[in-house]
């Protein structure tokens, strides 16, 4: 076993990222005190945020990371130097780091704050500098206790030894960091919904046009909102360029990216991989990542992006890890969370655990998500302990496509954001995929796995 | 300036549309309906119930777009006709009605209610629901008014937002998530605002309703006529909804020039003092031998012209005098002044307790609501428009929130001190300087300046007020003036002419040869009329719905006045006044008589009617034109619509009135008619907006121009034969009375009152509503810290305050209070009899002991 484990609020021990030819985010982890301010400097801690600072113009550092063509790692996948370009002109403007990181099976984001909050923080600080913004808010899932502790350390760190506050380095730069912890709203990763709670108003996701924080963000100012794995990519970026970043990985898809591999896998952990380089059957199957599945199981599906995204199947297992090849096969990325089932589970459980879980992290703002999505919950429910109708499954599908006509995707919505659209592909995978295990439940009138 | 146009499609139409449009409106505008929930034209777009979803083009094709929130855009197309479309509307009714307990049978909003006809229109005849539905305990009150249903809530977001948004009173907000979003108030904080009632209004399910309505009618049996609010003189235009003579609610309509469809509670539950009997005037009284007794109309009327020929012939016509409160309607103040000035001949006549000098400055530059509220800058002197004008602060919140610059003279914090630019105190020693101050306090630019003026601190007489008002207009003679005065048809009554020095229409009009021009107007004002009778030198004393208690006269006064002199009262309801009379007669009140009121920027507003008179009352102009008969003058007054051909000859404020001028308007027209926009045919109301309007039945016309312009009225007009004082002259007259009227100096221990008015005050007549009474808060005096510590008493302890009479409260100290005030919050009625009657009133404070 490697050494340098993080431990968990829970005590639970997590592996650390998987061998890679080369560490963005994870360089730090291999040493246990990887969170210390010691290590940091001892490991080049601030090198780049004074590089950028004290050689570059904020526009060179947006250049380099437009170069680099970093895609944001918070679920949509969208270039951070093309985010940036977008943002209004204005005297105010703020970077909001996403750390909201709530979404079953997803737990990326959970190793950087805790193992490397004082990356985290210098990435933040180049963020700021890049787009012009003063403060910048970190703004952490509120059960994140231990990580909260170390970050709110990492930024006392930074403001002891001049790397926050008045006139960063002499370079006539000033910045406030801000840590704000989430209250338990797992809606509040949305951006606009977080930005809401920002302003200590309910969670509910903002109303589109304007499309982008970027226009109107935080308090009405031009917000750059980025997730915590995104921004811990700069520190890297601006040491080696954006050059060297792009030529790792292929097409879009640049660098390395964190990938969490849970389920009924042998060995679930964290893993950075370079992208596109290594394909699902390695990060499920391979020695140095989730070394395959327990004796004798197969494997049914997986998904590959988190909750949120359509089902793959066994013949998926080949696709490379990288954005537009998943995104071609009908699914994506998304939050870097690859969910492994066997043969002994059920599908139609894990169809509506992912329902239900949807359901009641719904803000209840718009009527289809809040209706429907406890509506399919509860015939999910019905049908897994038993009491289901078989023209239930035609009538799910009609649900979901009542929320997201054509249940396509990438989705088409009759709700305000996405959550609710993050219900029907679970179904629908499951519906199409196991109908079988449906009408056995209905026909036996009990859950055939259980 | 013209708004710019964008050409979009509709549904295959290409139509040009005003830029910024919301894509619903654009399409009702072309007669297409989009059903909707969330939507409001009030209030800002939210489009979070998704039933108005359609497809809309955008750069990457057509997607479902909510076409509430989205606005038009040059070449956009629109598609309400699409399978998509119809599946989605499909989709999110029946996920409404997914958890709603369709209990229609049992709600109050059935039959009129949005969720139910959008359902038969989009939804489909059965439900695939088979799961259990949601509960919540139900009803809860969240306040003394208002109950809740969250069974039947479609978390809409329309009670959040009116709170929030129009209100300013973030009472109510959800609570919950996802599922169990629901609404609430906040812990055991009552959802207690003016503004209450209008969430049951705009709610668009069963979930909302008004405690005093609940299950008291269904929609399709209520009959219902337009008319106009009569608790204040803002006009908000409403709907008068009755079922089996009795009044069951009032439904704010919406007028873009007034009320915007909000309502105030003391105007939409006013009607619970109209429905209740037992404090209605319901049959003339006559006191014989010291004892009251019921008598006939023939009977009380023939009494009331003995009584006034006796004095006219003792004491000549100065030996009648009338007062009255403004809450007559335009006819009735019209026939009594005909009665009072023409008939009886005598100059003392003041229908204004002694607002006619402001009216009168006021009338020669009346601003429209909407002038003041897009003025350069709006100086508001002497009003707190939320306690005088309740809707006109929701009007004001939206203005200043747009840009309004607000300039507040008052002598203490008011609702509006935390939205004005400026606040300039209003100090009994500084009255001379002010003008000057406020003036420099005026930003310069384009645009007119409003004063918008009130009579908000009644230990002040508006004599002051008057004085003060016209230095500002001496200053500012650009300046013009929106009228927060009360009561509700104060307006009315100065250009009916019953008002000291004012002729009706006032101006300089046809004059009717008979009628004597209005004499000294030094003598015949309000405050002067109440002395001279104390002091005997009046023979009859004439009360047009005026409860001189309510007024600020001690009950022990009016009995003594009753003494002194024959009282005559013409009144709806019994009081401390009609009781203290020799004669009463009962007077029709609200919905119960058509007609018509002037509001305070002088617009001509409808009044209609509902109801059968309450036992024997009847109009007021009936009532006069009957005294008038049997005093040998019938004045030529059989019907409402003589008293119209009449006000017409009289030219003013008058000239060119039609009754039918009020079929092209949904609220009415500004006097002079010359200075009124007609605009365009009324807008459609929206029956998602304000349901409950469009499914009740209409009771005619609105108002029936036969009704009130009779065919057979005879012109008294000739030509004018005196030269009268006009409003001009008389404001100088005012000012020159304004001498005479002192504010006095403050002796060691003594203090200025401030004793602000407020929307509950616990008169006759909201004593006589079961719904609001309880809002009367408890009397307490507030005083400036040092005041406090200069009294040696604590806050909480109670004290005396001596001034014409004494009352016992709770002191507060208050940091907002000038040193040189007490302010009394009180709203019991003995609070208004500490004001004395002088220019300002001045009290003492003592502390009692224990
Ligand atoms: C329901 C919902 C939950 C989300 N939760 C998170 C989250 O926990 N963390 C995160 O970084 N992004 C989350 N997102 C994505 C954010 O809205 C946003 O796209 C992201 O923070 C942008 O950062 P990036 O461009 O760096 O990826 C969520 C989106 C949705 C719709
Ligand atoms: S889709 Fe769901 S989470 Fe998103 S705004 Fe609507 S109700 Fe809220
Ligand atoms: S109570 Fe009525 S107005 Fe308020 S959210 Fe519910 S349905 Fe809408
Ligand atoms: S503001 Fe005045 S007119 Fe309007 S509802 Fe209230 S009392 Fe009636
Ligand atoms: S979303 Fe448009 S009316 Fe509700």
């Amino acid at each position: 076993m490697p050494s340098g484990l993080g431990r968990t609020r829970s005590g639970r021990r997590e592996p650390p990222p998987g061998r890679c030819s080369v560490r963005i985010v994870g360089g730090r982890l291999e040493h246990p005190d990887s969170h210390t301010l010691e290590r940091f400097l001892a490991t080049g801690g601030n090198n780049s945020f004074r590089k950028a600072l004290l050689e570059m113009t904020p526009e060179a550092v947006a250049a380099e990371v437009l170069t680099a063509n970093l895609l944001g790692r918070g679920g949509a996948g969208f270039e951070a130097g093309r985010k940036w370009g977008m943002l209004r002109k204005a005297k105010r403007r703020y970077l909001v780091v996403n750390g909201d990181e709530s979404e079953p099976a997803t737990f990326k984001d959970h190793l950087l704050v805790e193992r490397d909050p004082h990356q985290l923080v210098e990435g933040a600080s180049i963020a700021a500098y890049a787009i012009g913004a003063s403060l910048a808010v970190i703004y952490l899932r509120g059960e994140f206790a231990l990580g909260l502790e170390r970050v709110q350390e990492a930024i006392n760190d930074a403001y002891r030894i001049g790397a926050l506050g008045r006139d960063i380095f002499g370079s006539g730069f000033s910045l406030d960091i801000l840590l704000q912890p989430g209250a338990g709203a797992y809606i509040c990763g949305e951006e606009t919904a977080l930005l809401e709670s920002l302003e200590g108003k309910r969670g509910f996701p903002r109303i589109k046009p304007p499309y982008f924080p970027a226009v109107i963000g935080l308090y009405g100012a031009p917000t750059i909102v980025n997730n915590v794995e995104t921004v811990s990519n700069l520190p890297w970026i601006v040491e080696h360029g954006g050059e060297a970043f792009k030529s790792l990985g292929s097409g879009r898809s640049t660098g390395t990216r964190l990938f969490a591999l849970s389920g009924q896998v042998n060995r679930p952990g964290v893993y950075e991989v370079e992208m596109t380089k290594i394909t699902f059957r390695d990060l499920i199957f391979g020695e140095e990542y989730g070394q395959g599945l327990a004796p004798s199981r197969n494997l049914t599906a997986f998904i590959p992006g988190g909750a949120s995204s359509p089902w793959f199947f066994p013949e998926h297992l080949d696709l490379p890890l990288g954005q537009d090849e998943v995104a071609k096969a009908g699914s994506m990325l998304g939050s870097g969370s690859v969910i492994v089932m066997d043969d002994s589970s059920c599908p139609v459980r894990s169809a509506w655990r992912i329902a239900r879980f949807f359901a009641r992290e719904s803000c209840g703002q718009c009527t289809p998500c809040r209706e429907g999505g406890t509506w399919i919950d509860r015939i999910m429910e019905r049908i897994e302990i038993g009491n289901g109708r078989e023209e239930d499954l035609d009538l799910l599908l009609d649900l979901c496509d009542n929320i997201s006509p054509g249940v396509v995707w990438p989705p088409a919505q009759t709700t305000i954001c996405v959550l609710g659209p993050s219900i029907p592909p679970a179904i629908s995978a499951a519906i199409s995929r196991f109908r079988d295990d449906f009408l056995l439940h209905i026909k036996e009138g009990r859950c055939p796995h259980a | 300036m013209p708004d710019e146009l964008v050409s979009v499609t509709l549904d295959g139409q290409v139509v040009q549309v005003a830029k910024g449009t919301p894509i619903i409106e654009a399409l009702d505008q072309i007669g297409v309906h989009v059903p909707r929930f969330c939507y409001h034209p009030r209030m800002s777009a939210v489009g979070v119930c998704r039933m108005c979803l359609v497809e809309v083009s955008g750069p990457r094709g057509f997607s479902l777009q909510p076409s509430c929130y989205l606005s038009v855009a040059e070449g956009m197309e629109v598609v309400t006709t699409s399978e998509a479309v119809r599946k989605a509307q499909g989709g999110v009714i029946e996920f409404l009605l997914a958890n709603h307990p369709l209990d229609c049978p049992v709600c109050d909003k059935g039959g009129e209610c949005p969720l139910q006809d959008q359902a038969f229109a989009h939804g489909a005849g059965e439900t695939r629901y088979v799961e259990e539905k949601r509960h919540y305990a139900k009803p809860i009150p969240i306040s003394r008014l208002i109950k809740l249903d969250r069974e039947r809530c479609i978390q809409c977001d329309r009670c959040t937002r009116f709170a929030d948004e129009v209100a300013g009173e973030a009472l109510l907000d959800f609570r919950g998530r996802g599922n169990a979003i629901r609404i609430s108030t906040f812990s055991s904080v009552e959802f207690d605002s003016y503004f209450s009632g209008n969430v049951t209004q705009i709610c668009p399910v069963g979930a909302l309703t008004a405690t005093p309505y609940r299950f008291k009618a269904r929609p399709w049996d209520l009959t219902q006529s337009a008319s106009t609010c009569g608790w204040c003189s803002f006009g908000c235009q409403v709907s008068v909804q009755a079922s089996q003579n009795e009044l069951t609610r009032v439904l704010g309509i919406d007028s873009d020039a007034i009320n915007h469809s909000w309502l105030c509670d003391r105007g939409r539950f006013g009607i619970s003092e109209v429905n209740n009997r037992d404090s209605r005037v319901l049959s003339p009284w006559l006191r014989e031998g010291g004892a009251r007794r019921e008598v006939s109309w023939t009977r009380a009327v023939g009494a009331i012209a003995e009584v006034v020929k006796q004095a006219k012939a003792r004491n000549g016509n100065a030996s009648v005098a009338v007062i009255g409160s403004g809450r007559l309607n335009l006819e009735d103040s019209y026939a009594w002044a005909k009665l009072a000035l023409d008939v009886i001949g005598t100059p003392l006549v003041d229908g204004l307790l002694g607002q006619g000098g402001i009216a009168a400055t006021w009338f020669e530059r009346a601003a429209s609501i909407e002038q003041a509220l897009s003025s350069r800058a709006l100086i508001a002197l002497n009003v707190d428009p939320k306690e005088e004008v309740p809707v006109l602060h929701l009007r004001l919140r939206e203005a200043v929130r747009k840009g309004l610059h607000l300039i507040e003279v008052n002598s203490t914090a008011t609702s509006l001190s935390a939205m004005a630019a400026t606040s300039i105190q209003l100090s009994p020693d500084k009255v001379g300087e002010l003008a000057e101050v406020v003036m420099r306090s005026v930003p310069g630019g384009e645009g007119d300046v409003v004063i918008l003026v009130g009579g908000l601190n009644r230990a002040m007489d508006p004599a002051v007020t008057s004085g003060i008002l016209q230095s500002l207009v001496a200053a500012m003679p650009e300046a013009k003036i929106l009228s927060a005065l009360g009561a509700a048809n104060v307006h009315g009554a100065f250009l009916a002419g019953l008002s000291p020095g004012v002729l009706p229409g006032a101006g300089e009009g046809a004059l009717p040869s008979s009628w004597r021009a209005p004499a000294d107007s030094s003598r015949a004002n309000y405050a002067n009329i109440l002395r001279a009778a104390s002091a005997g030198e009046v023979g009859v004393l004439i009360l047009l719905d005026c409860d001189l208690e309510e007024a600020g006269v001690a009950p022990a006064a009016i009995e003594a006045l009753g003494e002194r002199c024959a009282l005559i009262s013409l009144a709806s309801y019994e009081s401390a006044t009609s009781r203290a009379s020799a004669v009463t007669l009962p007077l029709a009140t609200w919905s119960e008589a058509r007609g018509s009121m002037v509001n305070g920027e002088g617009r001509m507003l409808r009044l209609g009617e509902q109801l059968e008179p309450a036992g024997l009352s009847k109009p007021g102009w009936v009532a006069a034109s009957l005294v008038a008969s049997d005093l040998g003058n019938d004045m030529s007054i059989f019907t409402a619509g003589d008293i119209w051909a009449e006000l017409k000859t009289w030219g003013g404020a008058f000239a060119g009135v039609e009754p039918e001028i009020f079929n092209s308007t949904l609220d009415g027209p500004l006097l002079p008619v010359a200075r009124w926009n007609a605009g365009g045919p009324p807008r459609a109301l929206d029956p998602v907006a304000t349901p409950g309007i469009a499914s009740v039945r209409r009771q005619g016309p609105d108002f029936r121009a036969g009704a009130v312009l009779d065919p057979h009225a005879t012109g008294t007009g000739s030509a004018p034969t005196a030269k009268v004082l006009t409003a001009g002259r008389l404001a100088a007259a005012d000012a020159r009375a304004g001498v005479s009227v002192e504010i006095g100096v403050a002796g060691e221990d003594e203090a200025w009152l401030v004793l602000a008015r407020r929307v509950y005050e616990a008169d006759a007549r909201l004593a006589a509503n079961p719904a609001l009474a309880s809002f009367v808060r408890d009397d307490r005096v507030m005083v400036s810290p040092a005041r406090l510590a200069r009294l040696g008493a604590d806050d909480g302890d109670r004290v005396r305050v001596i001034g014409s009479v004494e009352i016992e409260a709770v002191v507060h100290s208050d940091a907002s209070i000038p040193d040189w005030a007490i302010a009394v919050e009180g709203r019991t009625i003995a609070v208004m009899h500490l004001v004395d009657g002088a220019g300002w009133s001045r009290v003492r404070l003592e502390r009692l002991n224990g």
